[in-house]
């Protein structure tokens, strides 16, 4: 027990609840209620129960504890640290990257969100599309660039299914649908003059893109991010990440329906952005916080990344063997090899090498096109 | 709000005393779960006791716990209700007028897991388990019952608990659970126990092993668990790692013995190659 209670008003629950949405929790009335009522319920509090309860009520994921943590502190003081102490930080950090405003310094080159990429209308003439297609996206100008985009949105692969588990009516099937039947048969003084059928549908399995956004890779993550996006809004079920420093999930972002928007709020979210890389240590966070997620387990996983990396090849190379342990298939776009000279001679793509089912260059449209037939393709052996 | 405990160090001693030892943030969590009939969310990896939370909680109220196990695919004809079809036929063929006879009454409906816990109201400890192995869809079906502890059926109408049951969800977080489902619940991430603790756990859960190997084999676990492996150990198999301990008859710790009987702690081969190249670390010489 803490030293002296604590008052706490209903006023003082609205506020806490309002500093903590600034900090980017997302908290309902109904939860600074529940605030409310638990401490009603608990009578006269300490600094720490204070503190517990208002966790349990008003933080609902881990990652929003260093927040609450952090914004607990600000408004009520730290709790008081005895025997037991207040947990540490969870290892990862916290997903919510809040208050970081739109006052980032803007970076040279393609970073998500300049001006050229307004208009989603692009008219394509089919004699151009050949030449464009050709054409390595880090050459084009603004104006090819809007073009490509539109012709990346076209692409629309389909994604390898798996077997799902819920039966659903269908017109024909090999389980007899009961409840239609009785439905049908009450019309018909119980009589029972067709039988409804229920089959097992089969499932898209998930697409997971990993962009490497370091320095070089500007462009190509650029083109990768629209695909992405294109996906996402035609109803797949996509995640997406960015590695550089550090690993960033941004499918919440990619979400808006505009893709300019979703690009702009990326680009302030991902905060390595033409940085360096440390590629291992970002695919191992990737294996470890979301292995047994469907993000990874039974997915396709696509890897855009030059595999240029200032960690160990081992870490990659370890990283990579248990993602592809995990993944229904791996796919590496290395925009490097665009160039027919080149020889995945670096250390660390070639500890990756083995651990992926698909090398291809991704740095132009037809490679984006062999790409999708790589997705929709069943696997071999 | 009844129920019978003052305050949450109340309640976790009671806890101690059928068996399961939570920390401080745990107990509040079921502390207010009970105290503002909320449903109580609990995330965690493998092997962390959520499950066992749930049990303790019904056998410490003397409530019936139903336990409905999420899979992939479950639906409302194994979770909720589903109707007698065989009877209803029957029913329908044997009256006079088909058309008059009402086959879609109480009579014919069939409780499963969720409807029962309902019906059973504050009788109940509802345990919701791995609730992310269901599909999402599944989880819209659990929102009206978490808000109101209800549920509608549309030829019936609404089915409402005559008192709130005590609902525990929980999730090993291999998908995310929609943010509509989080609201409606007191959420709480079940981390690994600390060594001291699960020093306690263990000497609650295997009397049988002595202390001074208990105390051991709850050092050795911890540090293990901070190796970083793929699959870090749960309680459960700390607690079967002690069993095997005692039952090859030694009294303290030693490193050959620790890696002969790894199998029962780790059951992965990488990790357990991990575990045994860094053995001097997991068992120091002083012991």
């Amino acid at each position: 027990m803490s030293a002296e209670p604590i008052e706490v008003t209903g006023r003082t629950c609205v506020e806490f609840a309002a500093l903590l949405r600034r900090r980017g929790l997302a908290i309902g009335p109904e939860q600074t209620t529940a605030f409310y009522a638990a401490l009603h319920l608990l009578g006269q509090v300490g600094l720490r129960e204070l503190y517990w309860a208002g966790r349990v009520v008003l933080a609902n994921q881990r990652e929003q504890y260093p927040v609450y943590t952090a914004a607990f502190a600000e408004f009520f003081g730290p709790p008081a640290e005895d025997d037991h102490g207040l947990p540490a930080p969870p290892r990862d950090r916290p997903l919510v990257a809040v208050d970081r405003e739109a006052g980032a310094p803007g970076t040279p080159t393609a970073r998500p969100g300049e001006p050229e990429e307004e208009a989603d209308e692009a008219r394509v003439v089919p004699s151009d599309v050949r030449l464009l297609k050709v054409k390595s996206f880090a050459l084009m100008d603004a104006d090819e660039r809007r073009r490509a985009a539109a012709l990346i949105r076209d692409l629309r692969p389909e994604l390898p299914r798996r077997r799902g588990r819920r039966r659903r009516p269908a017109p024909s099937g090999p389980h007899l649908h009961v409840r239609g039947l009785l439905r049908a048969s009450l019309r018909t003084d119980g009589e029972p003059m067709q039988l409804p059928r229920r089959r097992v549908p089969f499932r898209e399995r998930p697409l997971t893109l990993v962009i490497d956004v370091s320095g070089s890779m500007g462009p190509y993550a650029l083109a990768l991010l629209r695909f992405g996006h294109a996906m996402l809004h035609t109803g797949h079920r996509v995640e997406v990440f960015t590695v550089g420093v550090h690993l960033t999930r941004i499918t919440e972002s990619l979400r808006r329906t505009s893709v300019d928007a979703a690009l702009r709020r990326i680009g302030r979210e991902v905060d390595d952005w033409d940085g360096g890389t440390l590629l291992g240590t970002a695919v191992r966070d990737l294996v470890d916080r979301f292995g047994g997620h469907s993000a990874v387990r039974g997915a396709v996983v696509v890897m855009c990344s030059d595999g240029l990396d200032r960690d160990d090849p081992e870490t990659l190379g370890s990283a990579m063997r248990d993602l592809a342990r995990r993944a229904h298939r791996v796919v590496w776009l290395n925009p490097l090899k665009g160039d027919p000279r080149y020889r995945p001679l670096q250390r660390g793509m070639a500890a990756a090498l083995p651990h992926v089912d698909v090398f291809l260059a991704g740095h132009n449209l037809v490679s984006f096109e062999a790409m999708c037939t790589a997705l929709t393709r069943r696997r071999v052996a | 709000m009844a129920h019978p405990f003052t305050s949450p160090a109340e309640l976790r001693t009671r806890l101690g005393e059928v068996g399961y030892l939570a920390d401080d943030a745990l107990a509040m969590a079921t502390h207010l779960a009970l105290g503002l009939n909320r449903p109580l969310l609990l995330e965690g990896e493998n092997g962390v006791g959520k499950t066992e939370i749930a049990k303790a909680l019904a056998e410490l109220l003397g409530r019936d716990l139903i336990r409905l196990q999420c899979y992939e695919g479950i639906d409302t004809s194994q979770a909720l209700y589903d109707w007698h079809y065989g009877r209803q036929l029957l029913a329908v063929r044997g009256s006079e007028d088909a058309r008059a006879a009402d086959v879609f009454t109480r009579d014919y409906l069939l409780s499963r897991p969720l409807l029962e816990a309902l019906e059973a109201g504050d009788r109940a400890v509802l345990l919701i388990d791995e609730l992310d192995r269901a599909d999402d869809e599944f989880e819209a079906f659990l929102l009206e019952l978490l808000s109101d502890f209800a549920v509608t059926i549309p030829e019936v109408g609404r089915i409402v608990a005559p008192s709130p049951p005590l609902v525990v969800l929980t999730s090993n977080r291999t998908r995310d659970l929609h943010n509509a489902l989080r609201r409606r619940c007191l959420y709480h991430w079940v981390s690994h126990p600390d060594a001291e603790r699960e020093f306690e756990i263990l000497r609650v859960r295997a009397p049988e092993v002595p202390e001074a190997l208990a105390r051991q084999v709850a050092g050795a676990v911890h540090r293990i668990r901070g190796l970083g492996l793929g699959n870090s150990p749960g309680v459960g198999e700390s607690i079967d790692w002690a069993g095997a301990l005692h039952m090859v008859g030694v009294a303290t710790l030693s490193r050959e013995i620790a890696a002969a009987t790894l199998s029962a702690l780790i059951k992965d081969v990488d990790d357990q190659q991990l575990v045994t190249e860094k053995i001097d670390l997991v068992v120091p010489s002083s012991s």
